[in-house]
């Protein structure tokens, strides 16, 4: 097999084991599924300039396109997006109402303060490697978070404070 | 039930889409590369291009374009351009690449030298350039055929000082940028008196200060110096009335002073002859290539004038010491006269800042070269007596290179804008 064979290769083989896993985060970022799947396809997209480098550990550059891009694709929609106070899409099945209040509270958040909190507390990284990811200092990382997490508390009243404990 | 934020999290992530294999991005991915790579290369190029032009523009802006002339089927000699331009602050130096012989030097306010800027023009390319002379301090004397350029040097006047500090007489070659100097020993300074050629040699004059508050001197001392061959010859006693009024040829100094011109001997530093004319003379008394006459400035009515009138060109026949003729030339009202064209005719400053050749015998008038208004009222303009005699050519401006801030200014504009346009351009190819 041809070195440019076994790149393609190897690539079909993370996106087929770790999409899944990608969209999920991905969700979390975006509120949508169409959001979602378009976000994973960009980073993924992206990534495959860089493959032959990444190949080994593909993981961390992925994950860092994907909150960035989570981060900047908002910051280009907002100008052309009409703001609307509907609730954004849920889940077809009928969620638990806890899901559709903690969904409404996630999406009343701006896009880097979301994606810190999806990265502190479902990424379960550190506030040193969020900081990383999405390229910003630490402190602005505890500000952040501070803020998101206030605010959830405020649109999530049952969201006790002991339960919110993440690595440091 | 309360669970952690995690949890919760994880909960709300089970309602994302399915994952699995999603064929085609490995190709899409390659594509959008190809694109991005494709259209940074073409930026690049233009941003490239861009810089490339500017540089060529800055570079064809810090050169003259020598106009073809008639005069270019000639080996490489004097030529006297048909304008004299007044030199910029941004002209370059000759930064150890002389450009002699100089048809002429000028006066300009060089950049971080206000006040001492002297810009020569090569006398074989019309090419301008300040001149890079060591320890200048005053004055400077241009040879008759350009080549040297003869100047004080010494220790420029600084703070409280009211004089230079001269240590002597400096002559530059404009043709190798070699500088010979004679220096003038002193206890307390050295007063500049004044200097002309005569030929290949440098007569110049200076008064020892006798105090250190510099009120009195001891004298006037003469030398006449071959820079070359360093020979020299010293003298003191009489000299020279005024070396501003001094012009020679053949080894003889001719200085007109009042009503009568003198002749004085660079061979033996002095005076050898002197003849009166019947009128007052304005300025100096050029001789003619032959040496038999000799041009004046005076009133052609006898009266005295005022220094920057305007007067009549008077010729004297000075081959007969008994007996000097005096003819006003025909029809002249000039401000100044500069030298001699040929045997016939002399070149005069008219009234309007411009030379013309003049024919001695009948007054007719021919435009030689004009001057840029404030090169014109600069002092420091000197054309090498030779170039009077020179054919004339169509003279470019010299080199106005842009500043380099500007010039950096712009290019890191177009930096930005492509270092921009390549960041939108990644942008705008999606994934």
């Amino acid at each position: 097999m041809s070195a440019p064979d076994a790149l393609h290769d190897s690539f079909e083989q993370y996106v087929a084991a770790r999409r899944g896993a990608l969209l999920r985060t991905a969700y979390l970022l975006t509120g949508s599924h169409e959001d979602a799947e378009d976000l994973v396809q960009v980073a993924l997209v992206k990534a495959v300039p860089h493959w032959e480098r990444i190949a080994d550990r593909p993981e961390p550059y992925v994950r860092k396109i994907l909150a960035r891009e989570s981060v900047s694709r908002w910051r280009r929609r907002r100008w052309r997006e009409v703001h609307t106070d509907e609730v954004p899409e849920t889940p077809v099945e009928g969620p638990s109402s806890d899901r559709v209040a903690l969904q409404q509270a996630l999406s009343a958040l701006p896009p880097r303060q979301r994606a810190v909190v999806v990265l502190r507390y479902y990424e379960d990284l550190t506030e040193k490697e969020t900081a990383a990811l999405l390229g910003i200092a630490v402190g602005t990382v505890k500000s952040q978070a501070r803020d998101a997490l206030a605010r959830l508390r405020e649109l999530v009243p049952d969201l006790e404070p002991e339960l919110v404990t993440p690595r440091g | 039930m309360t669970t952690s934020l995690h949890d919760r999290l994880a909960a709300l992530a089970d309602d994302a889409p399915p994952g699995g294999p999603a064929p085609g991005l490995w190709d899409r991915g390659r594509r959008v590369a190809r694109r991005r790579r494709a259209g940074t290369a073409v930026i690049a190029a233009v941003v490239v291009l861009a810089l490339g032009a500017l540089g060529a523009l800055d570079w064809s802006l810090s050169r003259p374009e020598l106009a073809p002339t008639d005069t270019d089927a000639l080996p490489a000699e004097m030529r006297l351009p048909d304008h004299f331009y007044e030199p910029t602050h941004r002209l370059p130096g000759t930064e150890g690449h002389p450009i002699g012989p100089l048809v002429a030097v000028l006066g300009g306010d060089r950049a971080g030298q206000e006040l001492n800027g002297i810009a020569g023009v090569s006398a074989e390319t019309g090419e301008y350039r300040y001149l890079d002379l060591p320890g200048y301090v005053d004055g400077h004397y241009l040879s008759p055929d350009g080549a040297q350029l003869a100047y004080w040097y010494g220790v420029p006047a600084t703070g409280d000082q009211m004089d230079d500090g001269v240590d002597g007489l400096a002559v530059y070659d404009t043709v190798t940028g070699d500088v010979a100097r004679f220096p003038l020993e002193s206890e307390h300074g050295v007063y500049a008196e004044g200097a002309a050629w005569v030929g290949d040699r440098i007569w110049f004059g200076y008064q020892r200060y006798s105090t250190a508050e510099r009120r009195s001197t001891t004298g006037v001392e003469q030398v006449v110096w071959n820079p070359v061959t360093q020979e020299h010859r010293e003298k003191s006693g009489p000299a020279l009335p005024a070396f501003n009024l001094a012009y020679g040829n053949n080894g003889v100094l001719q200085v007109a002073a009042g009503r009568r011109v003198e002749l004085w001997s660079a061979d033996e530093v002095s005076r050898t002859r002197t003849f009166r004319i019947p009128r007052s003379v304005d300025g100096p008394a050029w001789p003619s290539p032959s040496g038999e006459r000799s041009v004046v400035m005076a009133d052609p009515d006898g009266q005295a004038t005022a220094p920057g009138e305007p007067a009549a060109v008077l010729v004297m026949r000075t081959a007969d010491p008994t007996h000097v003729d005096v003819t006003p030339v025909p029809g002249t009202e000039v401000s100044g006269v500069v030298g001699w064209r040929d045997e016939r005719h002399v070149v005069v400053l008219d009234q309007d800042g411009s030379y013309s050749s003049v024919d001695v015998e009948t007054g007719a008038s021919q435009p030689l070269t004009t001057v840029d208004e404030g090169a014109y009222w600069d002092p420091r303009l000197e054309v090498a007596l030779d170039a009077w005699s020179a054919p004339t050519y169509d003279a470019p401006a010299p080199q106005d290179p842009p500043s380099p801030l500007v010039v950096g200014g712009i290019a890191l504009l177009v930096l930005a804008a492509g270092a921009t346009a390549a960041l939108q351009w990644r942008r705008r190819v999606r994934a």
